[in-house]
Formats: structure tokens, sequence, C-alpha cells
């Protein structure tokens, strides 16, 4: 390992610490009933992954994460190469996009339910709303604001549209749409957990909703920190495919 | 200097059409020029007389509205014709591309046998010296090797006619000079035709065998100017006499030109 690397990791583990040590800080500040502090939180991890209800809220949650990522990526993709690809495409719908994205989607919340109803389609729909509008708009200027000298380049080279495309294109915006699907992978769980906590009867979402409803401070604190650890490896994944391509 | 005509243009104009609220603008009128097989040909004008525009005609990345260009018998129109090169202004390496990718990048997908794109590639990377850091990537070179990549590049296709558009604005002048005897000894060593647009007056003074000089926007040819350079010259030519008589008579030229571009003409002639 470098030690820029291991540099690196030093700093992370340090700012981790400091978080924690805040976070003891305050918990003791303000009780442990409201704030359960970091070592009883870890304890009530265990406990509340060993129970059998977790696995299949888990499960629950991921199938419909899964789908709601996988449709975000491509959809999004597909969308951000029509609307940068064809320009008159792009400059009439991808305003509505823009708008998707400015809208909190919560608002959206009853459109989703009379389209989907309560289950899985719905909070599915609620991740895709939240992870394919980034992804589409930056696919979209990645492509729009493509050198134009490299489309000079692809020209005097006598590339074909094809190669043009898989050589040229796709290499150029990859930078971009890894940053677009890193954005997609945060907003889509948002997605999925918003709509397991509003228009679902199960998954992580709903498990968060009904500790909330019965005032159960360490399993809302446990999931919470479940999903922080998820959302952070899973960005750093990412970062980390995108800096090996860098390098 | 070859008597064959390698390219011909003729009575070229080009009218770019009206766009989001702003009139017409004629780029070129009536250009007309010969560059012989094996001839080093430089063009320089005032900024925004149409050089570019020039180059790209005769590179066939635009239809002229007028007139014609003939590479080597052949009618440009609209495509690249086989045996032409590019090498632009702007740094056109692909920076997720090795430079050893960079240069080969043109060679794939041509039906070339692996043994053959290596063996062009070495050529051009050693002919380059970049040989040291063909695994490197463009963002790990300066400005000047990202252009030598570019222009290897190029050279891995062969080209017959090879067109520079101000491939060393970027750069700072001893990189510029050095650059220019790379492109010498390419010229040399390929025997191709090459044409370089530039705005620098040393630069076509010491590379070129001929200079057109370039009138104010609509462009089109107000002189040619012959060095008389031998073949075997090379970036020291700066310190041999004829090449002050040659910037002289060119910025002459082009001071009037760039004058009237600039709108000055009147006031310039009333202070002489």
């Amino acid at each position: 390992m470098s030690s820029p690397t291991l540099a690196s990791w030093r700093d992370t583990g340090f700012v981790i610490l400091i978080g924690l040590v805040i976070w003891q800080l305050v918990s003791m500040a303000v009780g442990a009933h409201t704030l359960p502090p970091p070592l009883a939180t870890a304890k009530h991890i265990f406990v509340l992954v060993m129970r059998p209800s977790f696995d299949r809220d888990l499960a629950n949650t991921a199938a419909a994460y899964a789908v709601a990522l996988a449709i975000g990526m491509t959809g999004g993709l597909a969308l951000g190469v029509l609307f940068g690809g064809w320009r008159f495409i792009g400059q009439s719908f991808e305003p509505l996009m823009h708008l998707l994205v400015a809208t909190p989607k919560v608002t959206l919340y009853p459109v989703i339910l009379l389209l989907f109803g309560l289950g899985d389609a719905a909070k599915i729909a609620f991740g895709v709303l939240h992870g394919l509008p980034p992804v589409a708009i930056i696919t979209a200027a990645a492509i729009g604001n493509l050198k134009p000298v490299y489309r000079k380049s692809a020209r005097t080279l006598r590339l074909k549209p094809s190669e043009f495309a898989w050589r040229l294109l796709i290499p150029a915006v990859i930078p971009e749409v890894l940053g677009a699907f890193r954005i997609c992978f945060a907003q889509a769980l948002l997605g999925v957990l918003v709509g397991e906590m509003f228009a679902s009867t199960n998954g992580i979402g709903h498990l968060l909703m009904a500790s909330i409803g019965v005032d159960d401070n360490p399993t809302i604190l446990a999931i919470v920190v479940l999903v922080f650890l998820f959302a952070g490896c899973g960005s750093v994944a990412l970062l980390a495919v995108t800096a090996r391509r860098k390098s | 200097m070859g008597n064959d005509a390698a390219l011909l243009v003729e009575s070229v104009g080009h009218v770019f059409p009206a766009i989001q609220g702003r009139g017409s603008v004629r780029a070129l009128t009536e250009v007309t020029m010969r560059i012989d097989s094996g001839e080093f040909f430089a063009v320089i004008g005032p900024s925004g007389c149409g050089k570019s525009t020039l180059l790209d005609i005769i590179a066939g990345l635009i239809v002229p509205s007028e007139g014609r260009v003939i590479f080597e018998g052949k009618l440009v129109g609209g495509t690249v014709p086989e045996g032409l090169g590019v090498v632009f202004q702007e740094d056109a390496s692909f920076p997720w591309l090795s430079v050893w990718d960079n240069v080969a990048f043109g060679l794939r997908g041509r039906k070339l046998g692996a043994a053959e794109i290596r063996r062009r590639v070495g050529d051009a990377v050693d002919f380059m010296g970049l040989s040291e850091f063909a695994g490197h990537r463009p963002s790990q070179l300066s400005g000047g090797m990202r252009q030598r990549v570019c222009l290897a590049r190029t050279l891995v296709l062969r080209p017959r006619l090879i067109l520079l558009d101000e491939p060393f604005a970027a750069l700072d002048q001893q990189t510029r000079l050095l650059m220019g005897d790379e492109v010498l000894r390419l010229w040399r060593q390929t025997s191709a035709t090459v044409l370089l647009i530039t705005h620098s007056l040393d630069e076509a003074a010491m590379l070129a065998d001929r200079i057109g000089v370039m009138s104010s926007r609509p462009g089109h040819f107000v002189e040619t100017v012959m060095t008389g350079w031998h073949r075997t010259r090379d970036s020291r030519v700066i310190s041999d006499p004829r090449f002050g008589d040659i910037t002289s008579r060119l910025w002459s030229k082009l001071r009037q030109e760039s004058l009237r571009a600039m709108g000055r003409a009147a006031t310039s002639s009333a202070a002489d």
C-alpha cells in the first residue's frame, strides 16, 4: 500500500474517531435514552440484525433498491444519451428533468400511491424518481460538453459513428457518468426508504417508521447507522472505481 | 518541391448562416491556392480572417458555400479524404488512454494486423521521442509532449497531406522552436505535403517554403512569399539575415490587414 493511501486511511480513521467522541459526548449531555451512545448502538445493531424479521425487511429493501438503482442508472443513462445526443429532444425534455429534481418528491407521494398502490412498485417508483433525473441530466451535460476537438478528431481519424460512440464518446463521458451513478446510488436509496416509510408495509424504511411510532430510539439509531455505513461504503467503492480510471 | 499539385483550392468562399438573431457571416471569398506535392505551405492572417475555416474546408470538415477543393485529383466534400491528417491547436489527446494507445487509436479498427500496428506505433513513438513515456497518461505530460502525441497519432496513419491548425499556439517560445524542428524533421522523413495555419510570423518564416498572407475577413490571399530555405533547415534559420527580411515583408502586409480587421485602417493611414 502506498503512503498516500495509508495517510488517507489514517485521516479517515481520525475523522471517524472524532465523530464517535462527539457522539459519545452529545449522548452524555442529552441522555442515553434520547441518544444512545456508540457502544450501546453497536450492541443494538447486533441484536437487530439477529432478528428474523430484520432479514425479511432487509431483503425487501435490498430487492426494491436493486431494481430502482438498475432502472435509475440505465434509464437515466439512456435518457441522458437521448438528451445530449439530439439537441432538439434535449431542449424539449431536459427542463422537465430539472423540474423533477427541483420538486420535493414527497409532494408526489399521493400521485405515486394512486398510480402504484401500497407496495413494492410504489417504493421502487420513489427510488427511480430520486435516482434517475440526476443521471439523465449529468449524462446529457457530459455529452453536450464533449470537447469539440474530439468530434473533429473523430472525423479526421475517419471513425464510423459506432466507433465514435464506443471508442471516444463513452470513455470521454465515463468520469461524469460514474459521478452521476454515485448520486443515483444515494438518491435511489433515499427514495426507496422514503417510499417504504410512507407507502409500504415492509422494508427498512417501514421498520424505521414503526420504531419512530413506538419511540424506539436504539432501533432508530441502529438503522440510521446501518444505512449510513451502507451508503458510505457504496460511495467509497464508486469513488475508488473513478480514481482507478484516472490513474 | 515537385510539380504535382497535391492540393488545389479553387475560388473557395464560405458564408456561415445566421443563427440566433446574428446575421450571416462571410468568412472566406475567392480563395485560390495550389500546394505542390512535398511542399511546406504556411497560411498567416489577422485574427478572424477565416484561416481555420479554410483548414476545415480543406480537411473536408466543412462543405464550402462556393468553389471546390481537390486533393490528389479528387474532390473534397463533406468527408475527410483518405491520406489526410490533421493536428489541431487544442489538446486532442485522449486522457483515458496511455501515450501508446493514443498513438495507436486511429489504426485500431482498420484492417491491420497487431504486429503491423505495434511496428507503426513503435516507430512513431520513437520518432517523436516519446518511447520513455509510452505507458504514461497525457495528464502526466507537458503541453508540448501532448502535442507530440497528437502529431504521432497523425503520423502513424501515414498521411500524404498534413494539416496543422496552429498546433503550437499554446506552447512557450522555446518549446515552439523545438516543436518546429520536430515538424521539419517529420516533413523531411515522410515527404508529406504540409499546410500550416499560424498567426506567428516567425513560425511561418522558419518552417514554410511558401507563405500565403490572408486579408481581413472575408479572407482571401493578398500575397504569397517564398522563403527560399533549403529543405534541411531547422530553427537556427532565425539567426539568418534573410529571416528578418521575410518576417518584415510578411508584417508589412499583415499589419495593414490586421489594422483593417481591427477597424483602424483609416486612423493608422492618417498617422503614418
